[in-house]
């Protein structure tokens, strides 16, 4: 009788060591699973699903031109209005081109209705190597200097708002949008007073500084 | 890594990209491949009516490995204004006009080190006609 009930205790421990460890490995794969995809992730979210009929660049477009994507390697994040009225669209391309490198690149940039295109290139594999935000900024400028100036890029999906650091000391801040773009045109009156943006800031969803990244 | 192999790594780097842009384009490596100081800055040559400037980029040593330096492109008329203007701290920055007459004017390719730190880097432009 004794060894009856110490047989069925000793089961009973099994059952609950086997099920402890079942219940740590799906713990620890959920966690592998959220860090691969919320916090390491090297590549834009914007090409995580399939191309839609917006994603695309005019043929002869500077964009076109310089990194010559190809169908399905183009992703539009957004397009806005700048203080003068004119359509300011943001876009990325993959490409297989070397461009500059021997390996693939990332392109982040911002055109206009003409199809002039200004931006940056990164390793595809590594686009987000050294900050959550990817970012180039385009002037405007004609025979009395410049007439505007904007900011525009791309985070990872850990980001939600980013601040605009100002060499008047003030900060500006903008919305990423679901596509994970953003773009901020610079005050004229900031520009009247010789005033620029010195630095960009991150934040996540609940407020946190992400990082400050130097723009000068 | 080293200066001597960044050179050589971007040297690679700039006969990669020639052969990419000479299937459309005629390209120029107007700066370097070379150290760039801060400030230090390139220009090409006016470019004429049979061939128009039209892309101009930056293309900063290592590529791959962070960090990244600030670098800045554009192109200047003849009447010393600047249009098409890109500045970040991307490997490669560029500014790339649309098609047709909006890129038939005169103007020269211009890049700069706008950043406060050494690197090796190239500056290249390529032209079409109109």
């Amino acid at each position: 009788m004794w060894e009856l009930a110490l047989q069925l205790l000793k089961r009973r421990n099994s059952i609950i060591k086997i099920a402890s460890l079942a219940v740590a490995v799906v713990a620890a794969g959920s966690l592998a699973a959220n860090f691969a995809f919320s916090s390491d992730d090297p590549h834009p979210a914007a090409f995580d699903g399939p191309a839609t009929a917006r994603d695309n660049v005019a043929a002869g477009s500077g964009i076109q031109r310089f990194a010559n994507p190809k169908p399905g390697q183009v992703r539009d994040l957004g397009s806005w209005s700048d203080t003068g009225g004119a359509t300011r669209r943001l876009v990325l391309t993959s490409t297989d081109s070397t461009l500059a490198s021997d390996k693939p690149q990332t392109c982040v940039s911002l055109e206009d209705v003409n199809g002039n295109a200004g931006g940056g290139c990164r390793p595809a594999n590594d686009f987000f190597a050294d900050a959550p935000v990817v970012w180039t900024s385009v002037t405007q400028a004609g025979q009395d200097g410049v007439t505007r100036k904007f900011f525009a890029g791309i985070s990872r999906d850990s980001v939600a708002t980013i601040d605009f650091l100002k060499s008047s000391g003030d900060t500006d801040s903008v919305t990423v949008n679901a596509d994970g773009g953003f773009f901020y045109e610079v005050p004229a009156t900031d520009r009247a007073a010789s005033v620029d943006v010195v630095a960009l800031v991150p934040h996540s969803d609940t407020g946190a500084a992400l990082q400050r990244i130097a723009t000068k | 890594m080293p200066i001597r192999r960044a050179h050589v790594a971007l040297a690679v780097g700039v006969i990669a990209s020639l052969a990419f842009v000479a299937t459309a384009l005629a390209s120029s490596t107007y700066g370097g491949p070379k150290t760039w100081l801060p400030n230090y800055a390139a220009n090409d040559g006016y470019d004429n009516s049979a061939n128009r400037w039209r892309s101009n980029w930056f293309q900063k040593g290592g590529y791959t490995d962070p960090p990244y330096y600030l670098a800045m492109v554009t192109f200047i008329k003849s009447d010393g204004s600047w249009v098409l203007q890109v500045e970040d701290n991307n490997p490669t920055t560029y500014s790339s006009y649309g098609a047709g007459v909006n890129f038939n004017y005169q103007k020269k390719p211009y890049c700069q080190n706008t950043s406060t730190h050494t690197y090796v880097g190239a500056c290249v432009a390529a032209a079409e006609a109109p």
